[in-house]
């Protein structure tokens, strides 16, 4: 009886409304997500708009902007497998595991080969659990850690679990390895630089991050934030999906395909 | 959503334009697949997504015998917009068109489309005379253009892809939760509200009288339904059939009483949301036992709708007789139903 439900009580069709829906935005490098959101939303005066899984300031790539009835839809690309690429820097740690942080340690790294890191990114790969870095949004005791790490604290975190499903490198010029990651929500790649330089012994940081796909959207599909904020009225609505493609899907975000 | 009767009118589009192209029947989950790609590569490009689609059923309007249709053109428009597409070409079929080559008609297309930026539709679309164009036929030419042409797969539902013909078997059968799975959507129809005889205005039941739009009906018999009234939702008493207890002549009428409702919908076109069968037809003794027999329908109707999910309207409205729905409540239903059918027996018995 409970699965008919959804058809068995049909509401009115609500009236449609095209500022309803989803925006692929490349976000640039430097403003964090939020200057995203709060850019769009005074460019084209909507009241209500998120995004579906923040980006680091540094880094670049797809940014799902949420607008209207779109925003309920948040949890569910926050949920979805993300797939990145970006660069990896060996032989200098930072405090925050990317080029934004100060350096903690440097050492020599000139022992490190293509072959040594793609074991070692093989060996990564399939469930692990995962510490979250000092300087990251999750919240412990209401408080995110980025806030108790600018007062200088360093405090226990809870590993969470994470699945990776390909970590493949793409290109090794010393110092830096291309990589292409596919994993579940809540990893953090620069956590997992910072693994790798552990591991081979001389440290890492992330140098460079670019959100290829989140759930089945796609970057090829996204508009470079410069050029959204150059659209007129009409132009915009030419990039909304409509939340009906994404509404009424069950359970966490789609796998990607591998 | 604009709406084209010609080709002719996309030389005016701006924006790139990407075509979903089908007859789109009935407007299921495998039509809103294609659809689906054109407004993605549509909004990729900063473009708008339309569709291509024909008034008259191929089939038809080269006379041949077609099966009755899901929607009508007017229905397949809500449909449609509803989808998130900017616009609909709807070219008139006939004869001449009918007669237009594979080739001829993908260089009107690229004629009369200077922004044309891609293509999408079932792998197993056909058009052209004698349905000679396919995809691949399409894509060849279009390739060169630099418009991107998608075949799609269909969708499945089971080990069978979801297609118009399965769906007018289940509405056929009054299978309206199969139908809802496939269309991705609850089963509806459109039609305007005419001037009855107002028999059930007399029995206690007004109702709308509807001329349907569309030719895929459900069979003889009453259901719980619902239809939206500017705008809000209203549920009721589905009846299709032909009065047998007033000796109606063959014709298939079809009335809507919407329960809690009082208003004039003369004129008015409504779209009528089928959710479940709750009896089948038959003859009454005298039109006293009718009335009684629908006032149950309504009782069973208002259960069905707060049963399945949140209408307050629904529940507030019984809470004066059977209170909420309960364990007892759905036991009692059931006596009602056994005893109901019992005295269906006797009283045909008598008669």
């Amino acid at each position: 009886m409970k699965a008919d439900a959804r058809y068995n009580a049909p509401a009115a069709p609500q009236a449609t409304d095209p500022w309803d829906g989803l925006v692929l935005v490349d976000k640039a490098s430097g403003p964090t997500s939020h200057d995203i959101v709060a850019g769009i939303r005074r460019r084209f005066g909507i009241a209500k708009v998120g995004h579906g899984g923040a980006l680091d300031p540094m880094a670049t790539g797809l940014l799902v902007i949420l607008l209207g009835r779109g925003t309920k839809l948040a949890d569910q690309f926050t949920a979805s497998d993300k797939a990145y690429e970006g660069d990896m820097h060996f032989g200098v740690a930072t405090d925050s595991q990317d080029a934004d942080g100060k350096v903690t340690a440097e050492a020599d790294a000139s022992f490190v080969t293509r072959g040594m890191v793609e074991e070692r990114a093989a060996a990564m790969v399939g469930d692990m659990y995962q510490t979250p870095p000092m300087v990251s949004a999750v919240k412990v005791n209401g408080v995110p850690l980025y806030k108790r790490a600018r007062k200088g604290e360093v405090i226990e975190r809870t590993p969470r679990l994470i699945h990776v499903y390909r970590f493949d490198i793409t290109d090794f010029r010393f110092p830096l390895a291309s990589f292409s990651v596919v994993c579940t929500k809540g990893t953090y790649i620069r956590t997992l630089c910072a693994d790798m330089g552990t591991a081979l012994g001389c440290g890492a940081h992330l140098a460079r991050l670019r959100r290829t796909r989140c759930g089945d959207l796609s970057i090829d599909d996204a508009l470079p934030y410069g050029e959204v904020l150059r659209l007129d009225r009409d132009g915009f609505l030419a990039r909304v999906l409509p939340i009906r493609m994404f509404a009424g899907r069950r359970g966490h975000g789609g796998a990607l395909q591998q | 959503m604009r709406t084209l009767g010609s080709l002719s009118g996309l030389k005016s589009i701006k924006r790139p334009v990407v075509l979903a192209a089908g007859f789109f029947d009935g407007l299921h989950r495998g039509h809103a697949r294609v659809i689906d790609r054109a407004i993605r590569m549509a909004r990729s490009v900063t473009g708008e997504a339309w569709a291509l689609t024909f008034d008259t059923h191929p089939l038809r309007a080269l006379g041949m015998a077609t099966p009755p249709l899901l929607t009508s053109n007017l229905h397949k428009l809500v449909l449609m917009e509803r989808m998130g597409l900017d616009g609909c070409v709807m070219l008139r079929f006939g004869k001449q068109l009918a007669g237009v080559k594979a080739e001829t008609f993908i260089r009107m297309l690229f004629e009369s489309a200077p922004t044309l930026a891609g293509i999408c539709a079932g792998r197993d679309w056909r058009f052209g005379r004698g349905a000679a164009g396919d995809v691949a036929l399409l894509a060849e030419s279009a390739g060169p253009r630099g418009v991107e042409v998608t075949a799609v797969t269909s969708v499945k539902d089971g080990r069978l892809p979801v297609s118009s013909t399965r769906i007018r078997e289940c509405i056929r059968h009054g299978k309206f939760t199969d139908a809802a799975r496939m269309l991705g959507r609850p089963y509806s129809f459109m039609g305007v509200v005419t001037r009855g005889r107002g028999v059930g205005r007399q029995l206690g039941f007004p109702t709308a009288n509807l001329a349907p739009d569309n030719e895929a009906l459900p069979p003889p018999g009453v259901y719980a339904a619902a239809a939206a009234v500017e705008s809000r939702r209203c549920t009721g008493l589905l009846y299709c059939g032909n009065r047998p207890t007033f000796r109606g002549r063959g014709r298939q009428s079809i009335e809507l009483h919407l329960l809690d409702f009082e208003g004039d919908l003369y004129g008015r076109r409504l779209e009528v949301f089928v959710t479940r069968r709750i009896r089948g037809e038959r003859s009454f003794a005298s039109a006293e036992l009718l009335r009684a027999q629908i006032a149950r329908d309504a009782t069973r109707v208002r259960k069905s709708f707060q049963m399945t999910a949140g209408n307050p309207r629904a529940s507030l409205s019984t809470r004066s007789g059977n209170s909420g729905f309960t364990r007892s409540g759905r036991a009692s239903i059931l006596r009602a139903d056994k005893q109901r059918k019992k005295g269906n027996k006797d009283r045909i018995r008598k008669g």
